[in-house]
């Protein structure tokens, strides 16, 4: 009822003409009059999320007010996608954060872009920069009506170009210099997905937190929030090796969204909640359980047909940090069954902990262990003897002692971790995915990947 | 500063003494008695054989009578090697445990009326030592069912066991 009722609220305030200041005294909220009435679920749903956990304040501070109503939107994949232009608190400054959202059937994600990323971005990946921070400028001149100090003028949608037959890119076609003299400094198209390419620090999950970054249910939204940090890009490294597994995770965006989607569940456990999870193909389809129960879940055989597998995570709701031994054993099925990519593969369990994770760094060892696990008792008995070591220095001895396990039976897999951390305020953050080792007696360490 | 670190590396090298498992406070027979229930169990120190290594362990066996009868009673001979792939029951194992904590073991239990998981035993068992003749045991079904059988969708209701599953024990 109440949903319903906001969301007329925010509808008729869509409708009103466009605002002209930032926020809203009233409402404790941006100042969403005159925004687009497609956003207007989005807005709604972040009004309900800093009911709970008052954001707004900290954004503004951070990156200043959303410029609802000279949002962009645009069709991505599955998505609708929306940029926002965010102004700066400084009277003079251009537009240097645009925050983004990316509307699926059943949730929303949303992310904050800003200039200082771009340009960190630019300093790794090299090039004139314009690809990484034209937008900044294009909202400059579209929503603050300024020339901005890039001198870019942009003509739109000159390249509208098809990605597929059912996609339509929206572009921009950028030059700068003096008028009659512009050099073409090239077509950029629209998109939420090439800047994440940065080494982010992974997105915030659960509940609580600022909220920059973030995804919101269709229904009363679950947590999320917090800043998107940008930090160094990595460095080189032999990429089938655990710190190299690591870092490509670490880097994959997609695959954050959906562990963190996970960890939320995790965190707002309650009695009775099923188990979820995905798997993926080297396709890129992402296949859903088919069957969800407290304890187990299922997918259906004929869905996994003719596929390779590169991702399947899933959660223990209420359990482990690791994987349990039945989960060892459909991982050995489905390598039997030649269903896994292995040099793409990765194996998640989410816990409360974080996301345990596991990848195969030697096939021909990996090959041995999955034949062992389906058909030597021995190995039940070492599991049993593994678990029964005691957590005296909670997760990290219980990953500890399961790379122990793995190391002792030469399974040809290696653990990576992307741990929870809990700030003062309630908010949960997921680490960067790293890559670890044990000492063979519980005792953990991270791979030197420097 | 250099005694700092002399200091510094004594600390670790007597927390490494102590880190190890004490399994020899542990063998022997222990006793719980309350009313006409007796429950006993048997440990003595063993190896576990396993494929490319061996595991230093603790095997046991238990006993149990009500009103002077006899419940339960398997306390046998117990090898001092075991090969972790065979039935530890057919080699009278009815309990390994094992530990890299002093005063602590984690044992995986046979309980041979139950016969969890179809009788391939079910850890989660604990034993922690609160004096020279005082055990503290405590079985967790909860905990042994799920990383035996969560994923494989299998039947995790518990059924109990047939002996007393979180009791202090007094040393025989």
């Amino acid at each position: 009822m109440f949903t319903a009722f906001f969301f007329c609220c925010c509808f008729n305030a869509c409708l009103q003409d466009k605002g002209s200041g930032g926020y809203d005294e009233e409402q404790c909220f941006f100042d969403v009059s005159g925004a687009d009435e497609r956003l207007c679920p989005i807005i709604s749903q972040l009004k309900r999320k800093n009911d709970s956990t008052d954001f707004v304040t900290d954004f503004v501070g951070k990156y200043g007010y959303p410029l609802w109503w000279n949002a962009y939107g645009f069709p991505e994949q599955e998505s609708l996608a929306f940029a926002v232009p965010v102004r700066g608190n400084a009277l003079d400054a251009e537009i240097e954060a645009v925050w983004f959202f990316s509307v699926y059937s059943d949730y929303t994600e949303y992310r904050i872009y800003t200039r200082e990323m771009a340009n960190r971005l630019t300093a790794a990946v090299g090039g004139d920069g314009v690809e990484e921070t034209w937008m900044f400028d294009y909202f400059t001149r579209a929503a603050l009506h300024r020339k901005p100090k890039s001198n870019l003028m942009f003509i739109e949608d000159v390249a509208t170009t098809t990605r597929s037959t059912i996609e339509i890119e929206h572009c921009v076609h950028a030059y700068a210099g003096y008028e009659g003299a512009e050099g073409d400094l090239g077509v950029h198209c629209w998109t939420t997905v090439y800047f994440v390419s940065d080494n982010i620090d992974m997105r915030e999950c659960g509940g609580g937190g600022g909220g920059s970054s973030g995804s919101l249910d269709t229904g009363y939204g679950s947590g999320g929030g917090g800043g998107a940090s940008a930090s160094q890009p990595g460095t080189q490294t032999d990429p089938t090796s655990p710190c190299g597994k690591a870092q490509s995770l670490s880097r994959d965006y997609a695959l954050k969204v959906k562990v963190c989607e996970l960890f939320d569940g995790v965190q707002n456990y309650h009695v009775g909640d099923t188990e979820n999870g995905w798997i993926k193909t080297a396709a890129g389809q992402y296949i859903a359980p088919t069957e969800r129960k407290e304890k187990s879940m299922k997918y259906s055989a004929s869905s996994l047909i003719g596929q390779k597998i590169t991702e399947e995570y899933h959660c223990h709701p209420a359990g482990t940090c690791f994987p349990s031994f039945p989960d060892l054993r459909v991982l050995a099925t489905r390598y039997q069954k030649g269903q896994i990519d292995v040099a793409n593969f990765s194996y998640g369990v989410v816990s409360s902990m974080g996301c345990f994770t596991m990848v195969i760094t030697s096939e021909e060892a990996f090959k041995v262990f999955a034949e062992k696990v389906l058909n030597d008792p021995g190995v039940k008995s070492v599991y049993n003897t593994m678990h029964a070591k005691v957590n005296t220095n909670g997760v990290n001895s219980a990953i500890a002692k399961f790379i122990d396990f793995l190391k002792k039976e030469v399974s040809g897999l290696d653990v990576l971790f992307s741990a929870a951390s809990f700030d003062d305020s309630g908010g949960v953050t997921l680490s960067n995915w790293q890559a670890k080792d044990s000492n063979g007696n519980a005792g953990i360490s991270n791979y030197n990947c420097n | 500063m250099k005694r700092i670190g002399v200091i510094l590396a004594l600390v670790l090298t007597c927390m490494e003494m102590f880190s190890q498992a004490n399994y020899d406070a542990f063998v022997g027979t222990w006793v719980y008695q309350k009313n006409d229930t007796v429950f006993k169990i048997q440990l003595q120190k063993g190896i576990i054989k396993f494929t490319s290594w061996d595991e230093y362990a603790i095997f046991g066996g238990y006993y149990l009578s009500v009103k002077g009868m006899v419940k339960e009673n398997y306390i046998k001979t117990i090898p001092t090697t075991w090969n972790g792939s065979t039935h530890a029951p057919s080699c009278n194992i009815y309990l390994y445990a094992s530990s890299d904590t002093p005063n602590y073991l984690g044992f995986t239990f046979y309980d041979q009326r139950m016969q969890h998981i179809n009788g391939t035993g079910i850890p989660g068992g604990k034993m922690n030592l609160i004096g020279s003749d005082k055990l503290h045991w405590k079985l967790n079904e909860e905990d042994g069912l799920y990383v035996m059988l969560e994923g494989s969708g299998e039947d995790m209701t518990p059924r109990g066991f047939s002996v007393p599953i979180d009791v202090i024990m007094t040393k025989e």
